[in-house]
């Protein structure tokens, strides 16, 4: 007798990638972005795959958008995944979230099991056994799994602008012994403090903060509490999952009036693995620049390859093409991450740059360490250095 | 010119203390290093020829390269070598022995590799043996999660180790479908003993784990062929297992509390270890019973759990408080036991040959006890019996939890189990009577009227 699994994978996957729009724009939901080769989305549905989830354990949350739902059923032909659940979600407010996402799901009933809540922009070597073991002996509600930050490869300069990174940490509080969840936020939440209750440090005097590690966003989950949260949340309009409902679960459930509910939170804490979150463009470039971790991570995950036109006299070096790219004669790329459809026109010189979607490069232009939008057009001769260069109002550029 | 040069290779090697500048004539510590050099380097040529061509790798690298170092590094840059010499030397802090010696130690370390490894191999974490992709989906889910638990550490106690596991069984016999083409009895049987099989692999069984089970597949196995609804068969063994938990747990505590008692007096001063459930209903039961006695508790790293929950029921309040509790290190029992009256250990299983087996450190206790003259008492119910008779903990499964702390080379094993053998036991207190702990094999056996069958 085979039994059947008891997980239920959940892939969010309707994010509109708010803090990478000027990689993006409209044209590339986030999870479509190219990273070394396959999809942002593809890299989840591997890992799930790799651990023995079957297609009909895994729901998929999008957008209401042909080119995801086909992308992502090409995926799922690829990685032998039959039977995808797909819930599309309509996309028109401007603060739609993952919390909306699962609340939808939640509401038309696809969620029926405990859930493993995953984002479509986890890149990880994700250590499931672990995970799962720790949910079971702890008999937790809600298991959260830190593993260490991908570091920048040596030798390797990420290109795109000079922006001012603001590191994308996470600040969490664990009960030292047990592995008690008790405080999360994120670093970019707080300006110039960390805040931590006067509730939290009274039931846990003893609380040890971790700010090296990065937060997977996997969340094992146990079906109660997500239908009692259903319940709990309806009056407060929570947008983000992770960044605002869970800080706000987890101090405020050592408050009195939430005392009827007995929630047992547990963090995972697996330093031996990473993991690069792509929601931010420097995180992406450093996923790109990544390709033999990837590789290693995942294995048997096939790098296709892309259909590119690389003339002769071009000098390529360190540099990631997307599909369908054209690079004429004579373009000189150093460093380049480029997504789908990239022209570059002959004598191009682009160093340390990315380049989005359908963007266009003019003949002997000079580019540096810029950053140039989806289907934006750089004249030629046109010399830029350290910019962002991305097309304003796309509403008005037709093509 | 070349004194820079050799500057240079010094300060690649990581934070090496500023050598003097050399000059043409070479330091009197030089001189030495080179001379070790030499006889390291001739040891491990007759170890190599010993070892033939395996170590030969590692040997002839280090001593073609060592000895070099000090008096031919002037010449190595002048010749210019390989960028392999000049790796080594930066690898080593200290261009002499240490390398070289390093070398030699791995293949002493391979010669006297019978003794050495066996050790190791001892005392190497035993890492849980990876349940392999296709078994997890046929272990039942509640049994894997009893797995965790035990190997985990969770579940504490073989009784509750039992009972848990059993009502898992108990699970799982409800939820269980015949598949078409067998019977119910042999279907489940079948069935049942895989999910064993595959729970072996995640956690070692404890001698009442196993015991329980080789029972029910007994029980199943005796069953006649089923011509009747599958629904009774089921409640018949729902009914089985439950008879089985009363009678050889629950009703078992409850006779050793009875037996033990008789063996409590007033004024007795009593060290206890390894406490089971038996042993806390016991002191509990003598609690509530208003005998006064004063008892010593054994305290150590690995036992804090229990002895809280000993303390917290202690504390309940029944008659009078007259039980008077010191705790101490395992250390002291050395001399505490002096002052003793009897040393009371709760047991774990019981062997063929008169062996008890019990938390890891009982057997040291006994030894002390026996030295001193003071009765030791084990107490332990019938269903913990196991058909082997090992005369120390090395065979067992369980000894040893998977993790324990290794700090690179230095083993600290943590050993859970240990074995007393049965000329330290004074006694043993089951279920049935009151046994010298060899007369226990043969006691069991005429009350079973047979082996029971193996699994």
């Amino acid at each position: 007798m085979v039994y059947e699994s008891k997980v239920q994978a959940v892939v969010l996957a309707a994010g509109r990638g708010s803090r990478m729009t000027q990689l993006l724009g409209t044209t590339v939901p986030k999870c479509l972005v190219p990273v070394c080769g396959n999809p942002l989305v593809y890299y989840p549905l591997k890992s799930l795959e790799a651990v023995g989830f079957r297609g009909k354990d895994i729901l998929v949350i999008i957008q209401d958008r042909d080119d995801v739902r086909r992308a992502l059923l090409s995926i799922a032909d690829r990685l032998g995944l039959s039977g995808l659940d797909i819930l599309t979600v309509p996309e028109d407010s401007e603060d739609f979230g993952t919390a909306e996402s699962i609340r939808i799901a939640l509401s038309s009933k696809k969620i029926t099991r405990d859930a493993l809540l995953i984002s479509c922009d986890t890149i990880a070597d994700i250590p499931f056994r672990e995970l799962f073991d720790f949910h079971e002996i702890k008999e937790s509600e809600l298991t959260t799994l830190f593993v260490s930050p991908l570091q920048i490869p040596e030798n390797v300069k990420l290109p795109g602008p000079k922006s001012k990174i603001k590191q994308e940490r996470d600040i969490v509080g664990v009960k030292p012994g047990t592995n008690n969840l008790v405080y999360m936020a994120s670093e970019a939440d707080c300006e110039e403090e960390v805040k931590l209750p006067v509730s939290t440090l009274k039931s846990c005097p003893h609380t040890k903060i971790l700010t090296g590690l990065v937060d997977t966003h996997v969340y094992l989950i146990k079906n109660s509490l997500l239908n009692r949260l259903l319940a709990a949340t309806s009056e407060r309009n929570f947008i983000s999952f992770k960044g605002e409902f869970m800080p706000f679960l987890i101090q405020n459930h050592f408050l009195p009036d939430f005392s009827e509910y007995t929630f047992k939170f547990y963090a995972c804490i697996e330093p031996k693995y990473r993991c690069v979150r792509v929601n931010s463009i420097p995180s992406f470039a450093l996923a790109n620049k990544s390709g033999d971790w990837i590789k290693d991570v995942f294995l048997n995950g096939v790098i296709p390859k892309s259909k590119c036109k690389i003339a002769r006299g071009s000098k390529l070096w360190g540099t990631t093409l997307g599909e369908q790219c054209v690079v004429e004669e004579k373009a000189k790329l150093t460093n380049v991450i480029a997504m789908d459809g990239v022209v570059i026109k002959a004598g191009a010189t682009v160093e340390g740059c990315i380049l989005s979607s359908h963007s266009i490069i003019g003949a002997n232009s000079v580019l540096k360490e810029c950053l140039v939008g989806p289907k934006y057009q750089i004249p030629a001769e046109g010399r830029f250095t350290n910019e962002q260069l991305s097309v304003m109002e796309e509403a008005y550029f037709g093509d | 010119m070349i004194a820079n040069k050799m500057n240079q290779a010094e300060s690649k090697k990581s934070g090496s203390l500023p050598r003097p500048p050399p000059s043409e004539d070479i330091s009197r510590d030089d001189v030495r290093a080179q001379r070790e050099a030499k006889k390291l380097a001739k040891v491990a040529r007759k170890n190599k020829s010993f070892k033939g061509k395996l170590a030969n790798p590692p040997t002839s690298t280090s001593e073609n390269e060592h000895p070099v170092v000090p008096s031919t590094a002037q010449k190595s840059l002048k010749t210019g070598t390989t960028s392999r010499a000049l790796e080594v030397k930066p690898a080593e802090a200290n261009p002499s022995s240490p390398s070289v010696s390093i070398g030699v130690s791995a293949d002493l370390l391979k010669s006297d590799s019978a003794s050495s490894s066996v050790i190791h191999s001892l005392f190497k974490p035993k890492k849980g043996k990876e349940l392999a992709q296709s078994n997890v989906s046929k272990l039942y889910p509640p049994f894997y999660n009893v797995g965790l638990k035990v190997r985990n550490n969770v579940i504490r106690g073989a009784n509750s180790q039992c009972v848990k596991l059993l009502d898992a069984i108990k699970d799982y016999v409800r939820c269980y479908d015949v598949p078409p083409g067998t019977t119910f009895k042999h279907g489940l049987f079948a069935d049942l003993e895989g999910n064993m099989k595959n729970l072996k692999t995640v956690c070692p069984f404890s001698i009442s784990m196993s015991n329980a089970v080789q029972f029910l597949l007994f029980y199943l196995h005796d069953m006649p062929d089923d011509d009747g609804k599958v629904i009774d068969f089921k409640n018949e063994i729902l009914d089985v297992i439950d008879q089985y938990i009363v009678e050889k747990i629950e009703k078992a505590v409850e006779a050793i509390v009875l037996y033990g008692l008789e063996k409590i007096n007033d004024g007795d001063k009593i060290m206890v270890y390894s406490i089971t459930e038996a042993l806390m209903s016991l002191l509990v039961k003598a609690a509530e019973d208003g005998i006064s006695y004063e008892l010593i508790l054994i305290q150590t790293r690995e036992t804090k759990v229990e002895l809280a929950d000993l303390l917290e029921k202690l504390k309940k309040p029944t008659s009078d408080q007259t039980v008077r509790v010191s705790a101490v290190n395992f250390s002291s029992a050395l001399y505490k036991i002096r002052s003793c009256s009897k040393l009371l250990i709760g047991g774990h299983g019981l062997f063929t040959n008169g062996g008890v087996m019990a938390q890891s450190g009982s057997g040291q206790l006994a030894l002390v006890a026996d030295t001193y003259n003071k009765p030791v008492v084990f107490l332990c119910e019938t269903f913990k019996f196991c058909d082997r008779s090992p005369l120390d903990f090395l065979p067992l499964e369980e000894y040893m939890p998977e993790q324990f702390q290794t700090e690179d080379d230095f083993l600290e094993p943590k050993l859970i189990y240990d074995v007393t053998p049965s000329n330290l036991v004074t006694v043993v207190i089951t279920d049935i009577d009151m046994l010298p702990s060899n007369g226990l094999a043969a006691t069991l056996r005429v009350q079973e009227g047979g082996t029971p069958a193996k699994l």
